[in-house]
């Protein structure tokens, strides 16, 4: 993992400092309402329906114990005694006075962390994939890259001040899960002909309101051009992106408005023009980075029989169907632990679950955490002697749901429960539906189906992405629910098609039911998901049967 | 309207008042429009809007020295993307932020390649001068800036690669060698590949303005890898200044790039060379020839008040291949005014630097320049008369060869340490070009 050096230190004590001063002189008039405003939310704080909201970046998803501790501290002190982890990978604390955010930042910056750049027209906490560094499947791992495009972004003079919010992912496998095709920029290690790595890159990829599958723009830039290229994007993005309408001021518009290959001219115009002038970075620095990410020694670790461990345990069996992943050592796995408890809110945590997670990485997992975009807390490298102590203590604290990638796994946005954009509640939707097919007989027979759920045209909840995506909207001051079916944010990028009218929220879940009864009824076989039948079927069968009963109005 | 009240400067040394008031203000229109000759463009301030195409300007840039961008409102950043894109295509002069700039983006300009802000009057009242100050005085380096190859930024955790090549210097036992340690106080980074820094002055040093000195870093084997650098300070200052060009794969100056202040360096404190005052006869006029890092010595020697003594007039021609090479040089020139010592001898000072690869209003070779007179034209000078006039070389091997066969035609006659003459030549220790010299540093 990367721990920071002096430099970072002294950076982020040095921006705490500075949004102090910001904050007193928007006190003192200094600055007006419409100045502070983007200077507030490139640290992290917005104004929410009941009060402050603050978003704390975790870059890449990774954590420490005594990072989780600290989070769970802030909660104790600062909120109602739980955060709530995000799409983003980052976590988000719902009730805070804006009276306590210095001294919260304060207490951030003690385990290194902070909220800078998690909101604002900036580039924003760059993602990346949950499994980095451990899954069996990887070219090589994401983060480093990932890494150097965080010092890069942080705090850079030319791009503060965008037409609008930018998000980069990195992949470093080529089986996506860090949904790269969903971002302004999206990155995957690849390797060419010559056996030399480099990345591949996509752009204008994005959700909201106008929904895009990401354009490739390059096929292989090597590795070190990779901040020269990046910045010949931006610098174009900065300076030509629409700043009139805010709607249409993501790059994914100027793309459109462009073409690709007009973009991709102006992007290599200038890239050509500072290629050969521009070093950057040194081999070292990125060697540094590099090396910081070494994986732990696994060699220690002793061969054990998981099986032998379900012998008398029906529950950890299933547990461990849905929840364990392969690991690139045959004596670890990869353990992802569900924050989708059906009934309970998607992505919180309370402050005694996140101080189990911490001692749970700690005594038995390397001490390193990583926060998925879907919301969950993964465990990446676990001996497997100690994948039963850790199920049993996860027990304890309503940790141990068993429904990873299954019908309940429910990504949702906050929803209009605490956000101002919001237009329709999602949190109640989403524990109706976890609810109603929790049972774990019914989850298993339906198989993977990843559903999503945004309150608003926003997208937070990713719906366009969902197998089922759910659009929470406002009717004349009703709320109704579109669906869209088919979406994939993997390498198989898809945007979930609209099945038509929407629904009101006590017939939604009728609906919901309805086209899982389409998908069990007529599958070929258990082996064909509900994903593979509906790029089989497309969606007439769906329409069929979620209309004819006049589920809608 | 009374236009002095209109606007607040702010440059890195707080608020100042307007100084293009008497500047004409022209629009890129009229530049492009070719109506106004290269050699005026100077005197005029050059407004453009922020979404203007300033690669069309690209070769107007080195006639231009005041540049100002629109800044419309708090929330617009392309003024930023701007300016560093003049910098990169080479704008070498004043760079303003006009507009709505508030404190907060104060670092922002700057680091963008701004060197002045100007804000309404009205503005400037809302936010007075030390919160500014405050902000100039808490500019830290910035991740960017670390990023960048040869960044004096060095990290500090305990598993840092950089920090253990610090504690192997300090361990070096140079006991016996007849070398000493010096300590680094300041490193400056004057592109991607060319840099300069400043160590402690060991106890009993001596040496002659234009001198040059074994200076160097532990090598692989434990042995002290040292190259001979011209010493770039006077000889009555404290500390000891070095100009470096930075090569990829050289064995030295690819370690050099990385050492940060606090740093311990090698130094054999045997001082010599032939470019010193005692070389050359007595005469009125000393002419200096450089190309890239051969200024050193002669920034030494036009730091030293007793080359006043011996000479009427200094005439310093410096050539390189991209106009942001001249930088190093040009700063100190520049600055010659304000210095305590030698400030008074300023108009005694001739600079004429010349680039060869890129757009510049003296573009050329200094051979070439030399025997077309253009530099005695421009310069208003009588040419070189060997009865009066002395002459000092420092650079390629090229450099050398043509400025001693034109001035050897002329009648001067070179001289040595110990026979001084009519000039004296070194060659450039730290050359212009990376190529032919690569192997050695």
């Amino acid at each position: 993992m990367y721990s920071y050096n002096d430099f970072d230190k002294n950076f982020v004590r040095q921006r705490v400092n500075e949004f102090r001063g910001q904050v007193q002189r928007r006190i003192d008039g200094v600055l007006t309402e419409e100045e502070f405003k983007p200077l507030r939310l490139q640290n992290g704080l917005y104004m929410q329906v009941h009060s402050y909201m603050i978003r704390i970046a975790i870059p890449y998803g990774t954590l420490s114990s005594k990072q989780i501790r600290q989070l769970a501290l802030i909660a104790e002190k600062y909120d109602k005694g739980y955060g709530h982890f995000t799409t983003r990978q980052n976590i988000q604390y719902n009730w805070i006075k804006l009276s306590d955010v210095a001294d919260l930042l304060d207490d951030l910056a003690e385990v290194d962390m902070h909220a800078i750049q998690t909101s604002g027209n900036c580039i924003r906490n760059i993602t990346s994939d949950h499994f980095a560094g451990a899954a069996a499947d990887e070219i090589e791992d994401p983060r480093p890259t990932a890494e150097l495009l965080r010092q890069w972004s942080t705090g850079h003079p030319e791009y503060a001040f965008l037409p609008r919010k930018f998000k980069i992912a990195v992949s470093g496998s080529p089986n996506d899960r860090a949904a790269i095709a969903f971002h302004d920029i999206g990155i995957c290690v690849v390797k060419n002909n010559n056996g030399e790595t480099g990345y591949k890159i996509y752009i204008g990829g994005g959700q909201g309101r106008t929904p895009r599958i990401g354009r490739m723009l390059s096929k292989f830039i090597p590795k070190k051009q990779l901040l020269n290229y990046l910045d010949s994007v931006m610098h174009v993005y900065n300076r030509f992106g629409r700043r009139d309408n805010i709607y249409k001021a993501r790059i994914k518009i100027l793309v459109d408005e462009l073409g690709i290959n007009e973009t991709r001219r102006q992007i290599y115009e200038h890239y050509d023009s500072i290629k050969n002038e521009v070093r950057q970075p040194s081999t070292d620095i990125a060697k540094f980075i590099t090396d910081e990410f070494s994986p732990p020694d696994f060699s220690n670790v002793k061969k054990h029989d998981l099986e032998k461990d379900f012998i008398g345990s029906l529950l950890f069996k299933n547990w461990a169907e849905t929840n364990l992943t392969p690991h690139r050592d045959p004596n670890h796995v990869i353990v992802s632990i569900s924050l989708k408890k059906p009934g309970a809110t998607p992505g919180d945590a309370s402050v005694k679950q996140m101080r189990v997670l911490a001692d749970l990485a700690e005594q038995y997992a390397y001490d390193e955490l990583c926060v998925s975009h879907e919301q969950n807390i993964i465990l990446p490298h676990v001996p497997k002697q100690h994948v039963i102590k850790i199920y049993n203590k996860l027990n304890e604290v309503d940790l141990a749901t068993s429904n990873i990638g299954m019908v309940s796994d429910i990504i949702s946005c906050p929803g209009m429960d605490y956000c101002k954009l919001a237009t329709a509640r999602s949190i109640p939707i989403a524990k109706q539906i976890a609810t109603r097919f929790s049972d774990l007989k019914t989850e298993r027979d339906i198989g993977p189906l990843k559903i999503k759920i945004s309150g608003c045209i926003n997208a937070c909840g990713h719906h366009h992405i969902g197998h089922i995506g759910i659009l929470g909207l406002d009717r004349g001051g009703v709320e109704n629910y579109q669906i869209t079916l088919g979406g994939d944010g993997t390498e198989d990028a898809h945007i979930g098609e609209r099945t038509g009218p929407g629904f009101s929220a006590d017939k939604l879940i009728e609906a919901i039911e309805a086209i899982i009864n389409v998908y069990l009824n007529n599958r070929k076989n258990r082996n064909e998901t509900f994903l593979n039948y509906y790029r089989r079927v497309g969606l007439s069968p769906f329409k069929l049967a979620i209309y004819q009963n006049k589920l809608s109005k | 309207m009374d236009a002095m009240s209109e606007w607040v400067i702010i440059t890195n040394k707080g608020f100042s008042n307007d100084d293009w008031m008497s500047r004409s203000v022209i629009e890129p229109e009229n530049i492009l429009s070719g109506n106004i000759r290269e050699e005026q463009l100077k005197k005029f301030q050059l407004k453009l809007k922020n979404d203007f195409q300033v690669e069309t300007l690209k070769s107007f840039l080195p006639y231009l020295s005041a540049i100002s961008i629109d800044f419309p409102s708090e929330k617009d950043g392309r003024g930023f993307s701007l300016a560093r894109r003049l910098r990169q295509l080479g704008y070498l002069g004043t760079l303003r932020a006009t507009g709505h700039v508030i404190v907060d983006h104060y670092r922002h300009a700057t680091q963008s390649g701004f060197n002045q802000i100007a804000i309404p009057t009205k503005l400037a009242k809302r936010m007075p001068e030390p919160h500014w100050q405050q902000q100039i005085d808490s500019i830290t380096p910035s991740y960017q800036e670390k990023l960048q190859p040869g960044s004096s930024t060095s990290y500090s955790s305990k598993n840092n690669i950089l920090i253990k090549e610090k504690k192997a210097i300090q361990n070096l036992n140079l006991n016996n060698t007849g070398f000493v340690g010096v300590v680094v106080t300041k490193i400056t980074h004057w592109t991607d590949w060319l840099f300069s820094f400043r160590v402690v002055r060991p106890k009993n040093f001596r040496f002659q303005s234009g001198e040059f000195v074994m200076i160097g870093l532990p090598g692989d084997n434990g042995k002290p890898l040292l190259r001979a650098y011209s010493i770039a300070s006077p000889s009555w200052d404290n500390e000891l200044e070095f100009y470096s060009i930075i090569i990829p794969d050289g064995p030295l100056t690819s370690q050099l790039q990385h050492i940060s202040v606090g740093d311990n360096l090698i130094l054999n404190p045997k001082a010599t060379g032939t470019l010193i005052l005692d070389s050359l006869l007595p005469g009125k006029r000393l002419f200096m020839f450089a190309s890239g890092t051969g200024i050193a010595p002669f920034i030494s020697l036009i730091r030293d008040p007793e080359t006043y003594e011996k000479f009427e007039q200094i005439i310093l021609l410096h050539t390189c291949r991209g106009i942001k090479d001249l930088n190093y040089g040009k700063n100190i020139i520049e600055a010659i005014n304000k210095d305590p010592l030698i400030g008074e001898y300023a108009d005694k000072v001739f600079y004429y630097p010349t680039v060869t690869r890129e757009e510049f209003h003296t573009k050329g070779r200094i051979t070439e320049l030399l025997k077309t007179g253009k530099i005695f034209q421009d310069l208003q000078l009588v040419p070189i008369n060997c009865d009066i006039d002395r002459a000092m070389i420092c650079g390629s091997r090229g450099l050398n060869k043509d400025i001693k066969e034109f001035l050897e035609v002329l009648g001067l006659k070179e001289g040595a340490r110990n026979r001084p003459g009519e000039f004296v030549l070194e060659k450039a220790f730290v050359g212009l070009n990376p190529i032919g010299l690569g192997s050695s540093l």
